[in-house]
């Protein structure tokens, strides 16, 4: 226990040393009660204190408490002999005299200001809860009441939540109040929102009986650093019996009090605590958060770009006129104003603009003559005013503007669709000056009422044709069109098509206007154009792209007899595509009977997009069975894809034809079309056709039949006679069954058929048992392999070689170790390997204990290089050490070498590959994902390459680049190089002709091994980019070819001397392999764990030296990756030593190649988290740590210390 | 298990797009010779392009044009003088002669009758004005995405190339790669059931700059007709090239850019090519925290609902919400009923089930052309006079999802939509927010 000098409490008198100044009328007798706070209220106190009576307003006394701990009993201030308390204490108890005096002090009228950390005390004292509304901390849980803060423009009591009360954002923090009462006395003049920098309380409590909130404000900081994401009280009024008391959370510390947010609150809180009133101002300093409005008002290009933005946002939430009103008034204003930047006026125009009345003509009307960029900002805002005063303030500026701004003017009145306009306009554009007269032309078009057509046409009469009135013409038909007048619509094309002038596209738009008011008359203007060959393009493009309704349609067919025949086909293809059925009977009749085969070739293309009726089918039907017929594929094509429900009867109707090519092809059709209501008919057929039928049938059936259909094929297989028919039903049953979730379901019905099957009628049922994954199934293989019938054991074998599940391992070395049947041993062992391949939850470890129980049976060589194989693609460290031992014992060592190369090439990967273009990272070329890939992201260019490092000389056998996601993406012709030193390359070793998107190089031939390997483009295919989206390769090494990595060595003798940090490593490349992640990551032996050799080592960067540990985040991007470190440590004796270290994220450490330490974890680094005591020998000590990145950042650091040594 | 639940009954449109009638008849095939390989094509044969724009976006653009051995280019403008320069410079030397001219002025390459078809690849508050003098002119053209710098524009260009006839392709070119392409039939014929949600999942936004001067405009550059028909912003080179994009004034930020791309590719794959929401409720829009030359939003999110009552979030992607399992790309995600949903990206065709990738279709399916090079499709119709693959209504009814969800943002209240009549319903202030009164003396036409 620290002792303390007790310290007397005392009054601080100022009351007699400055008698002068005491009891005049209006000077305000305040009391500030101090002596413990867990916030250093001898620097705070003096602060109030000094606030108050800098006003003049008061008179303060200042009361000190006995410190923590001491005794309370004599402390009692006054508290009746004051208008106001001012509390800036929290610690011990009151006596109970004290108490009562201070809650009857308070019930009968006496003000009382908490400050701050002032609402921490007292949290068992229910009196003081009510009187100060909300507290925080001081033991106040969810009893204490509900948690209290402002959402929806109002108070929210929220008692549902459980949790503490208290807790801060970080002191210093800047926040924006929001005053919430701006009718109380102490908030009257004070800004909307205003800027404070302070500890914000969140998450406060309390009873919060009569109480006003006055401000909040937002805590947005994240939850562990105190934020809750709410409009948090900071000021509020509470009634408690007569008295008033104003409570603020803000004043943390002297900084904060010093601030206006804080002592203008306080002064003004501590008089209206005392009298009720307020008459202390408001400072014109005080920190208002500036209002959109008033930003937008400074605002001159180089400030924050929102407050446009901004502003309408303020607009739109304005919720009555009266506001928006208000908010025009605002705006109107500050156009008045000469010093605004033009860049606001232009914003503020804006906002006129959509959200202007008319009340803003006036002003803008005066703007807008200006002859400048005011002009065109004034008419940004007066295009949008709606009502007339806007277009006449527009008209009648006409006249008293000129040049720019005058075209401007003209092209608004032309968007409102001004007709008062028009007479006007209508002068000016036979103006000479071209800009003048086009723009009238122009803006008469948008108007585009039967009165503005008028007076472009008498434009027209007089000079002749003028192109720009006819362009406003066409725009006024369409509008006329669209307002229900088609008739003058209609009048202006047909006037426009008589002048020859026209440019080509002016025709073309005359004549689709035509054809969509008057599809007869356009029809012959078209056919103009079809006549002519040459110009049957240009027709057709006319008409395809308008929809063409049933009126132009009959109106092509009526005369598309006469058109030559290019243009024949060309409107055929129109028919197709208008997919109309009014176009069936000519296109077929075309289809039949032209003489041309180009035109019938077209027009039954031109049936795949009409619906067909059952005489056109017939018709198709017989050309595609007949083989002299040189439509038939065409014919075939249509019936495949043309759309309409006739076609689909008749295609069901065909499979009863009694001609078996006819019913076949209608089977074909049904397939093709993916009918589902054909399997109905399919069931029946397969059933009780003949059985050419029941194959074609069941054939279909595998393509359309789903898992409804599952166990009605299966009685279907049960019945057939032949084995050919039972195994088409079996490959039906099969795709059907796939979709079948419930395994029991899938299985039951399947077994209790084979089994009910008698002898080799059970082999088509063990084909399709292997799709079954349940373990009845797999029980069945296996009984049936003791089937006396040799034929269905034959069959359960083969079964059972190719097994689907990888359940089957254990059950398939368990058979192969029963049966002496070479072949049998063969295959089991087959469906061995493949499965062991599938199988993903198992480790490397368990899979290479499967593969050395099968090598143990004795297997026959064949069965046994099978296993072997396998055990090489598991290619984990732990295949090679079972090659490396028991590999060894079991087989000769010529064959078991080859085998550990394969593994080890496997273990040391792929290389780390660079390349001189694109984005994505190569990762995408390994991830085993087709779907993802790496691209140069450009189209390839000779001398685009990638670049692989092995770490290492190696020999690299083959390699794939596989680009059939992409299948234009692969260049054609790639060099092949190879070199020791990435800066320096020779001629290319190989040249690849690629031919397809998988690029397959056989390098074996080249016994060269180097460490790097880059394929340069030599030809590349234009505008197409090079992407690989599956890269893999063998690559064969030579361990004994590999130097020995170079080591620092460390001292232990100098380090005890220090700090102890190891600062010398060797550092490792990174490692990392597919879908090996989390802890997998610490326990994956990538290759340095294979052999210490393989770990592309080299010296620690002393830029990756961060204090006191290894940095790896800065210089090695990704995660799920590995890292390894090895440092030499010398010592003179053997010595007992403790290691410290940290790591983010988890670690595993070996010391003279025994494992020592490991831990899994993600975490963030912290010196000397984890300890581990060593003995090393005399001499030198291999020490090697693996590091493992699962995300964000990557380091380690370790130091030595003797074992008891204290600084631990 | 899949569901097949084919949608209404084809548009016209659909058809248009379709692969076999589309595209199979013998006379509307280009001669191989016309397909770039080897052939030589005759000068007369030869489609004759202008560009307009030439800086990133428009030369890329060009040199693929040119590529095509039945393209000639003729003729660049920009108001930028080193970049017309340099693209004049490559021009010349893919042709081996001097011939192509410069223009500064967009007017007097549109005056010029030797040319079919232009190259669009301005800014976007440049698209409106160049395609709809373009179309009046009788051009064809290929149009940088988004199509329209606001609402209105995009309808305006609509008009204008409906009315004349032209051939117009937008540069939504994911329409042609073969994954989008599979994505949307695999949607459009039902195989994911009827669909209940997409996500439209665009790239973050957060371009901030705090500039301290505006430094003068070089002389090469003519700012003012750059910045044209748009409000009046200071010249700054960081405002310019590639980042114009960030300014609300000439780009839409990443919404905007992206909208065209990814919600053109989900209302491609429902065939919704001409609608649209019915409903867009904000959620979102965060401004860069301190930026005095941008203002495009950070962060951006709001919901549409279409009528057959399915919602579609369009946000950038650290905003997309929780339907979204990160799949690492920005792109587009369908979603079924039953949970089932189809992901594609650039890089990435994904499915839940995966089984629904390999779908097998129906001979009556609906394909999509097998075209993959966007430009060829383009210039396949300028010939066949067809409608290529991302036609201007697709367009600006993709772009209208962003401008809709833009204002419904800004305003911050959720908007109704009449899709046919292009209205938002009873709001005056958003129907005032649709288009905007141009500088100067430029006008919509």
């Amino acid at each position: 226990m620290r002792k303390r000098c007790p310290v007397r409490w005392v009054v601080c008198a100022a009351l007699f040393l400055f008698p002068a100044i005491s009891f005049c009328a209006d000077t305000l007798r305040v009391l500030i009660v101090d002596g413990q706070n867990n916030h250093d209220w001898r620097s705070t106190s003096p602060l109030l204190l000094e606030l108050l009576t800098k006003t003049e307003r008061f008179h303060v006394d200042r009361i000190t408490s006995p410190v923590e701990g001491e005794d309370m009993s004599g402390f009692s201030p006054a508290f009746h002999a004051y208008n106001a308390v001012v509390l800036n204490y929290t610690g011990d108890s009151w006596s109970e005299d004290t108490r009562n005096s201070f809650v009857d002090y308070v019930q009968n009228g006496g003000g009382l200001v908490v400050v701050h950390a002032a609402n921490n005390a007292f949290g068992d004292w229910s009196e003081y809860n009510e009187i100060i509304g909300l507290g925080g901390w001081g033991g106040r849980l969810a009893s204490a009441g509900p948690y209290v803060y402002w959402e929806d423009d109002q108070m929210v009591l929220d008692p549902s939540s459980d949790g503490p009360a208290g807790s801060h954002e970080p002191a210093g923090s800047s926040f924006v109040v929001d005053t919430r009462c701006p009718q109380h006395p102490i908030m009257r003049g004070l800004p909307e929102q205003w800027k404070h920098r302070d500890e914000l309380y969140t998450h406060l409590r309390g009873p919060a009986k009569d109480l006003t909130i006055l401000a909040t404000a937002f805590s947005g900081q994240p939850k562990e650093r105190g934020g809750s994401g709410r409009h948090e009280p900071v000021l509020f009024a509470v009634a408690y019996g007569k008295g008033r008391i104003f409570h603020t959370v803000l004043g943390h510390d002297v900084e904060a009090m010093k601030l206006p947010g804080f002592h203008v609150t306080y002064t003004r809180g501590v008089e209206w605590a005392a009298s009720g009133d307020v008459t202390l101002a408001v400072p014109e300093d005080f920190p208002a958060v500036k209002s959109n409005l008033q930003l937008l008002t400074e605002y001159d290009g180089t400030q924050e770009a929102h407050p446009f933005v901004k502003a309408i946002r303020d607009a739109a939430e304005a919720s009555s006129l009266q506001e928006r009103e208000a908010m025009e008034e605002q705006l109107l204003k500050i156009l008045e104003d000469p010093d605004v930047s033009f860049l606001a006026v232009q914003s503020i125009c804006d906002l006129l603009g959509v959200l202007g009345t008319e009340r803003s003509v006036p002003r803008l009307q005066r703007l807008l003559r200006r002859e400048d960029a005011l002009s065109h900002a004034a008419r940004r805002a007066l295009e949008r005013i709606p009502g007339s005063k806007a277009s006449n303030a527009l008209r009648t500026s006409l006249r008293k503007t000129k040049g720019p701004s005058r075209i401007g003017i003209i092209h608004s009145l032309g968007m409102r669709q001004d007709q008062q306009a028009i007479p006007r306009l209508a002068r000016w554009a036979r103006r000479s000056d071209e800009a003048l007269s086009s723009a009238s032309i122009y803006s008469l078009g948008r108007i585009g009422t039967e009165d503005a057509v008028e007076r472009l046409n008498r434009i027209q009469g007089r000079r002749g044709c003028d192109l720009r009135v006819v362009d406003a013409l066409l725009m006024a038909a369409e509008q006329l069109r669209e307002e229900g007048k088609p008739e003058r619509a209609r009048d202006i094309f047909e006037e426009l098509l008589l002048q020859e002038e026209l440019l080509k596209s002016q025709k073309r738009a005359a004549i689709r206007g035509l054809l969509s008011v008057d599809p007869r008359t356009g029809m012959n203007h078209v056919w103009m154009w079809l006549k002519d060959p040459k110009s049957a393009t240009q027709a057709v493009g006319t008409l395809f792209q308008m929809e063409l309704n049933q009126e132009i349609v009959l109106a092509i067919l009526s005369k598309m007899v006469d058109l030559p025949e290019i243009s024949l086909v060309k409107i055929l293809g129109v028919l197709g595509v208008s997919g109309r059925s009014e176009a069936l009977s000519s296109v077929v009749e075309l289809a039949r009977h032209h003489s041309s085969l180009e035109v019938r070739t077209e027009a039954i293309r031109a049936l795949e997009g009409i619906p067909l009726d059952s005489e056109t089918m017939e018709f198709l039907l017989g050309l595609a069975l007949d083989p002299q017929s040189d439509t038939g594929d065409v014919a075939k094509s249509a019936l495949i894809k043309s759309p309409g429900e006739e076609v689909e009867q008749k295609i069901l109707l065909g499979f009863q034809d009694a001609d078996p090519l006819r019913r076949d092809f209608c089977i074909h059709l049904a397939t093709q079309r993916r009918m589902k209501k054909a399997v109905e008919p399919l069931l029946s057929l397969a059933e009780k056709g003949d059985s050419a039928a029941q194959m074609m049938a069941l054939a279909a059936l595998r393509e359309l039949a789903s898992s409804r259909e599952y166990e009605q094929l299966i009685r279907l297989a049960e019945i057939c006679e032949s084995m050919e028919l039972k195994r088409e039903a079996i490959k039906a049953i099969t795709k059907a069954g796939r979709t079948l979730q419930d395994l029991d379901q899938r299985t039951m019905p399947y077994l209790r058929a084979l089994r009910n099957s008698q002898d080799e009628a059970r082999v088509p049922f063990l084909g399709g048992l292997i799709y079954l994954e349940h373990p009845e199934a797999l029980a069945c293989a296996v009984e049936m392999t003791r089937d006396p019938h040799p034929q269905v054991q034959d069959a359960a074998y083969r079964a059972l070689a190719l097994w689907q599940s990888p359940k089957a391992l254990d059950v398939l070395v368990d058979l192969a170790e029963k049966t002496d049947h070479q072949l049998y041993q063969v295959l089991l062992m087959r469906g061995f390997s493949r499965l062991l391949g599938q199988i993903e939850d198992q480790t490397p470890s368990e899979k290479v204990n499967l593969c050395a129980r099968a090598l143990t049976l004795g297997l026959e060589d064949g069965a046994a290089q099978l296993v072997l194989d396998a055990l090489v693609e598991t290619g984990g460290a732990e295949a090679l050490d079972f090659l490396r031992t028991r590999g060894m014992d079991l087989f000769p060592e010529e064959q078991i070498q080859p085998l550990a190369m394969r593994v080890l090439g496997r273990l040391v990967g792929r290389g780390t590959w660079t390349a001189s273009h694109g984005q994505d990272s190569m990762e995408n070329a390994f991830d085993r994902d087709e779907n993802t890939r790496w691209t140069t992201g450009t189209p390839m260019t000779e001398g685009m390459w990638i670049l692989g490092d092995f770490l290492f000389p190696v020999r690299i056998l083959r390699m794939v680049l596989d680009t059939r996601r992409s299948d234009t993406d692969y260049a054609p012709t790639l060099d092949v190089y190879l070199s020791d030193d990435p800066n320096h390359w020779t001629e290319p070793v190989y040249r690849v002709e690629a031919g397809a998107p998988v690029t397959e190089m056989d390098l074996s031939h080249l016994d060269v091994r180097s460490r790097y390997i880059k394929f340069v483009v030599a030809s590349a295919t234009p505008h197409k980019y090079w992407s690989i989206h599956e890269m893999s390769m063998d690559v064969e090494y030579d361990l004994d070819r590999y130097p020995d990595p170079v080591l620092p060595r460390v001292f232990v003798s100098d380090l005890l001397q220090g700090d102890g940090l190891i600062r010398d490593w060797a550092i490792s490349d990174v490692f990392c392999e597919p879908g090996v992640r989390g802890e997998n990551l610490l326990n994956w032996r990538f290759a340095p764990e294979v052999d210490v050799k393989l770990g592309g080592w080299s010296l620690l960067d002393p830029g990756e030296w961060s204090e006191g540990f290894v940095d790896f985040t800065r210089t090695r991007e990704g995660q799920d990756r590995a890292i390894y470190l090895l440092s030499m440590i010398h010592v003179e004796e053997e010595m007992d030593l403790s290691f410290l270290f940290g790591s983010d994220d988890g670690v595993r450490i070996w010391l003279n190649e025994e494992q020592i330490f490991s831990l899994h974890a993600a975490r963030p680094f912290r010196r000397d988290e984890n300890q581990v005591s060593v003995r090393l020998k005399k001499g030198d000590n291999l020490l090697m740590v693996k590091v493992t990145q699962i995300a964000g950042n990557w380091a380690f650091g370790l130091r030595i210390t003797l074992p008891d040594d204290p600084s631990q | 298990m899949m569901k097949k639940e084919p949608l209404d009954r084809p548009t016209r449109r659909d058809f248009l797009l379709k692969a076999g009638v589309a595209l199979a008849a013998g006379p509307w095939i280009v001669p191989s010779s016309a397909l770039g390989l080897d052939g030589h094509v005759a000068p007369s044969e030869r489609i004759v392009i202008g560009s307009i724009g030439v800086g990133g976006q428009g030369s890329g653009l060009t040199r693929h044009a040119m590529s095509h051995a039945d393209v000639q280019v003729v003729a660049v403008c920009d108001v930028d003088t080193p970049a017309s320069q340099s693209m004049k410079s490559s021009i010349d030397e893919r042709y081996g002669n001097q011939d192509c001219k410069i223009y500064s002025d967009f007017r007097e390459l549109l005056a010029r009758s030797d040319i079919d078809a232009v190259i669009v690849g301005t800014p976007d508050h440049w698209h409106a004005i160049p395609v709809i003098q373009a179309a009046k002119a009788g051009k064809d053209i290929y149009c940088e995405k988004p199509l329209s710098h606001d609402l209105r524009e995009g309808r305006a260009m609509c008009d204008a190339v409906q009315r004349y006839g032209v051939i117009f392709q937008t540069g939504s070119m994911q329409r042609s790669s073969g994954n989008m392409k599979k994505a949307c039939e695999i949607v459009r014929n039902g195989y994911l059931g009827r669909i209940h949600h997409v996500n439209v999942i665009l790239p973050d936004g957060g371009h901030e700059a705090y500039v301290k001067g505006f430094p003068p405009v070089p002389d090469s550059l003519d700012y003012e007709f750059w910045v044209g028909p748009a409000p009046w912003a200071p010249y700054h080179p960081q405002r310019m090239k590639f980042t114009w994009r960030w300014w609300m004034d000439f780009g839409g930020g990443q919404l905007m850019d992206w909208i065209g791309h990814h919600g053109d590719i989900a209302h491609m794959g429902l065939g919704l090519d001409e609608k649209g929401p019915m409903e867009i409720h904000p959620v979102l829009w965060d401004l860069p925290a301190r930026s005095n030359i941008y203002n495009a939003p950070s962060d951006y999110r709001f919901e549409c609902v279409y009528e057959t009552g399915m919602t579609m979030t369009v946000a950038n992607k650290r905003k997309i919400g929780e339907s979204y399992e990160d799949h690492g790309d920005t792109g587009t995600q369908w979603f079924g009923e039953d949970g089932q949903w189809v992901f594609v990206s650039r890089s990435k065709l994904l499915a839940q089930p995966a089984d629904l990738l390999n779908v097998l279709f129906a001979g009556n399916d609906f394909r999509f052309r097998t075209q993959h090079d966007h430009m060829r499709d383009f210039l396949d119709c300028v010939k066949s006079r067809r409608e290529p693959i991302a036609p201007v209504e697709a367009a600006h009814r993709s772009a209208s999802i962003g401008h809709l969800g833009k204002i419904a943002c800004i305003l911050g209240r959720t908007l109704k939509w009449d899709v046919e009549k292009e209205e938002v319903i009873g709001d005056e202030m958003a129907n005032r927010m649709l288009g905007k009164p141009y500088r100067g003396d430029w006008r919509l036409a």
